[in-house]
């Protein structure tokens, strides 16, 4: 005999509420977890458009898009990727603080990850500011000269799309893992009832991973041509 | 609440995750060391191998702690797999084709 | 508790998913994928009509040599008819519809995992649905449905931007759509419901989510490229920087084949579970069904370089991708012959589902065949962008899918109203749909086979015998899309009650109460087998 009852349980756990259409709540996380993962698999497919189009082109045209990488800024783009590598551990040491229910040091780090977000949006910002004095915007100021001016200007069609989507990802986890932070702090999440903070860490690495790809073929490939 | 059935994931030691950070900062300064030294195709091959070995760094330690683990896998490695068809496959276009002068 | 246990219960008085609760506010904030499927069916109902006048403009046209409307508005007539029909009517119809309402049902699950984002994905649809028909008011689109660069980017002076945000913000609705029926797929199984008990139409369900959420995002991707082309007038799709506007085609395309088995796979799902109930017959070959829907699903994806074998592609690209063309029709064509090997020494009716299903099969396969010819580069070349391609593909969406969905509406229309619909004007208008269809777009063959090169307003004489044949037949199809359209809404008012199980089916869907209750079953199912039309109804 099943003993599961006639009509769907609507029951209170310390794990949050369970909707109807689970058993559990350890059914409800894990279920939360894969349609994550789902979503993070068409993230993939989102950017690898811009990859897929700056590869090929990259490979239609090698020696102009090398020269046009020669001249991002590597320190910049160098400290950015230190910084978002940084917050991906900072993160994680958030979240685990949460469920140790250590709530301050949770507050404490992920308002930090929350941080080391903006830094690197504010350090983007300055090599797109420098980029615009140097007239390297496309469809805004473009005037470059020598035997690759148009290719360059194709690699920074492809350096903006690629870098101003991910940036848009970033203030997108900017913004979640704020709320979280603020929701956090307030006494929301605990023990059981961190599945929220687990997704928001999952994109948050996501956006991470992008750069980490981002990073090498704009700024590194080409640099010792 | 004991019910480990009814728990997530193990919570992993804080040295762990500062381990993860040097690891991936050592990777990081290791890019930029060899982007200065031309390795002709090679350029390419190790700078993609680098971001893999980070990117598995962050999937393997931090990303797959759900108790679906095979399936995340399974759905992880979905988005990496269709965009090597995409971009296989139209390789097979581009890097054969007859390359066309740019017009100016 | 068993399955037996709950059917020998006497019929439950249990409240219906339509019986609490219908104020406008409640049915626009519910979260029940049985509703939602009802607000999809509404809107997609309103799209098809408008993709189907759009169609009439182009057949209206086509009666005369000279053409009978003006090349601008024949332009923006066909543009219209596909975007509508490819985004807002095919991609949607049978997932978001059917599949909404009865994937939870069919594996035991009180709702889908995710029905907030459900009820999203619905108002995303609309979204977009509404900037495409506000690029209708401004004036039309004249691209394509193909948005091909650089004229979309470059030299199109109508309202590119309103329909690629229309199909941009759609596509989050497709996304949202697949990644909730992967996920209730693989999450709310009732026990018993192992992956292969599960039917077939719920396996069609999750290889064309597949397809959604891993092709979608190309195609968002890509319209988003060209909006920014648009707007900044630099672009990777220009060939005065060294871009490529083939990179747009293969990007566009990659989407785009896939999105033909989006149409396609939901389809061959809702007829095997036809099928396989009017022959009284256990569906031949379960498991090469599974494995060949997602073999299609997979495959689809690395054909797409047969829509670019003139475009300019390279020989070598042409050569690869019409092998795999060739191969993608494997997994169809078992398909096919399973079908029929269920009918074979089945037990078969023709209620109305049957006859629009059996046409499917006939006309699918028609479509199927002449995409092979089409798959060798050889023939291609003189067939690229006549009407043989559109009579091509018609098959396969409209004599395939739509015949196919129709269907369903009409097998599934008991279990979702709890009412009959009037069995006679049902047969007849299945036949004439087959009837029509055939006279409007088998002509188109010979059309195109003789040279009538598409997407133009006007053609040569000697054409018009076979076009006014083709829009005659036109006529009579819209007749028959009418029609259902009647007696469908008269049965929802004057229609006989249909019990629980009016075609002794043997599907989960069917055990529970018609209309279902709001968390649809009063107890959860336990299942034991599938298909088991050789053991004694339940």
């Amino acid at each position: 005999m099943n003993t599961r009852t006639l009509e769907p349980q609507h029951f209170k756990s310390p794990a949050g509420e369970v909707e109807k259409q689970f058993d559990n709540p350890l059914q409800q996380r894990d279920t939360a977890t894969i349609g994550m993962w789902v979503f993070m698999a068409t993230e993939i497919m989102f950017f690898g458009v811009l990859f897929a189009a700056y590869l090929i082109l990259r490979s239609l045209h090698p020696a102009g898009f090398a020269e046009a990488s020669r001249d991002t800024d590597l320190l910049l783009g160098s400290i950015e990727t230190a910084v978002l590598l940084v917050s991906s551990i900072t993160i994680m040491i958030g979240i685990r603080a949460v469920r140790l229910e250590q709530r301050r040091i949770g507050v404490a780090f992920l308002g930090l990850t929350v941080l080391l977000g903006c830094g690197f949006l504010l350090i983007h910002g300055l090599e797109y500011r420098a980029d615009y004095f140097k007239h390297l915007i496309p469809g805004i100021d473009y005037h470059q000269s020598g035997p690759y001016w148009k290719v360059k200007e194709l690699f920074y069609c492809m350096y903006y799309f690629i870098t101003g989507f991910h940036s848009l990802h970033l203030f997108i986890g900017i913004c979640v893992n704020a709320g979280m932070t603020i929701r956090v702090a307030r006494g929301s999440y605990g023990e059981h009832d961190y599945t929220a903070l687990e997704l928001a860490g999952l994109y948050w690495h996501l956006v991470d991973m992008v750069w980490i790809f981002v990073f090498p073929l704009l700024y590194l490939i080409g640099r010792s041509g | 609440m004991n019910d480990p059935s009814r728990q997530g994931p193990k919570i992993k030691p804080i040295s762990l995750y500062v381990w993860v950070l040097v690891g991936l900062q050592v990777l990081l300064l290791i890019a930029i060391g060899t982007s200065f030294v031309n390795l002709g195709v090679f350029n390419i091959v190790i700078r993609l191998a680098i971001a893999v070995t980070s990117v598995m760094l962050l999937m393997v330690f931090f990303m797959h702690e759900s108790r679906a683990r095979a399936l995340t896998i399974m759905t992880s490695a979905l988005g990496f797999i269709w965009l090597a068809l995409l971009v296989g496959l139209s390789l097979t276009d581009f890097l054969v084709r007859i390359p066309v002068p740019p017009p100016w | 508790m068993s399955t037996m246990d709950t059917l020998t219960l006497p019929p439950p008085a249990v409240d219906s998913y339509l019986d609490h609760d219908n104020t406008l506010w409640a049915w626009l904030t519910t979260h029940d994928h049985k509703r939602i499927a009802i607000l999809y069916t509404i809107g997609i109902t309103f799209f098809f009509v408008l993709g189907g006048i759009a169609a009439a403009m182009i057949r209206l046209d086509l009666l005369e040599p000279s053409g009978l409307l003006d090349p601008e508005t024949y332009n923006k007539s066909f543009t219209f008819h596909g975007v509508v029909m490819v985004w807002f009517f095919l991609i949607p119809s049978i997932p978001a519809t059917l599949g909404n309402f009865l994937l939870p049902l069919m594996i035991g699950a009180r709702d889908m995992a995710f029905p907030r984002i459900n009820l999203a994905s619905w108002y995303l649809y609309m979204i977009g649905g509404l900037f495409t028909a506000a690029a209708l008011v401004w004036g039309g689109v004249d691209t394509g449905w193909t948005f091909y660069t650089p004229y979309s980017t470059m030299f199109s002076n109508t309202n590119v931007y309103l329909v690629i945000v229309g199909v941009f913000v759609t596509g989050f609705s497709t996304i949202f759509t697949g990644i909730n029926f992967l996920v209730t797929t693989h999450s709310l199984r009732t026990p018993g419901m192992t992956w292969f008990r599960l039917p077939l139409f719920v396996w069609a369900m999750y290889a064309v989510s597949l397809v959604m959420v891993l092709a979608t995002p190309v195609l968002a991707m890509t319209l988003a490229l060209i909006g920014l082309e648009r707007g900044m007038g630099v672009g990777v799709f220009d060939p005065a920087l060294g871009g490529d506007p083939l990179l747009f085609q293969h990007l566009f395309w990659f989407y785009s084949h896939p999105a033909v088995y989006i149409m396609i796979l939901p389809a061959m799902g809702l007829v095997s579970e036809v099928i396989s109930c009017f022959a009284r017959r256990r569906i031949f070959g379960y498991k090469f069904m599974t494995w060949s829907m997602l073999a299609i699903a997979v495959i689809g994806f690395m054909v797409w370089g047969h829509h670019m074998f003139v475009a300019g592609m390279s020989v070598y690209a042409g050569m690869v991708f019409s092998l795999l063309s060739f191969i993608v029709a494997v997994p169809s064509a078992i398909k096919v012959f399973n079908w029929t090997s269920t009918l074979h020494k089945g037990d078969i009716s023709f209620e109305s589902p049957m006859l629009y299903v059996l046409g499917f099969v006939g006309l699918f396969t028609m479509g199927g065949l002449t995409g092979l010819m089409l798959a060798a580069p050889a023939l291609d070349v003189p067939l690229t962008d006549t009407y043989f391609v559109i009579a091509h593909f018609h098959y396969v969406m409209v004599g395939g899918s739509v015949m196919a969905y129709m269907g369903g509406i009409h097998f599934w229309w008991p279990k979702v109203t709890g009412r009959l619909y009037p069995e006679g004007p049902a047969k007849f208008s299945a036949i004439l749909m087959f009837v029509g269809f055939n006279l409007t777009f088998f002509p188109q063959y010979i059309l195109g086979y003789d040279g009538m090169p598409r997407r133009y307003h006007s053609y040569a004489p000697q054409f018009q015998t076979l076009n006014v044949l083709s829009s005659a037949g036109a006529s009579i199809l819209a007749l028959s899309y009418l029609l259902p359209l009647l007696y469908l809404v008269w049965s929802l008012r004057y229609g006989h009650k249909a019990g629980n199980n009016p075609w002794q089916a043997r599907g989960l869907e069917w055990q529970t109460t018609s209309p279902p209750p709001e968390n649809n079953f009063r107890h959860p199912p336990v299942v034991r087998n599938a298909y088991a039309y050789d053991e004694p109804a339940p």
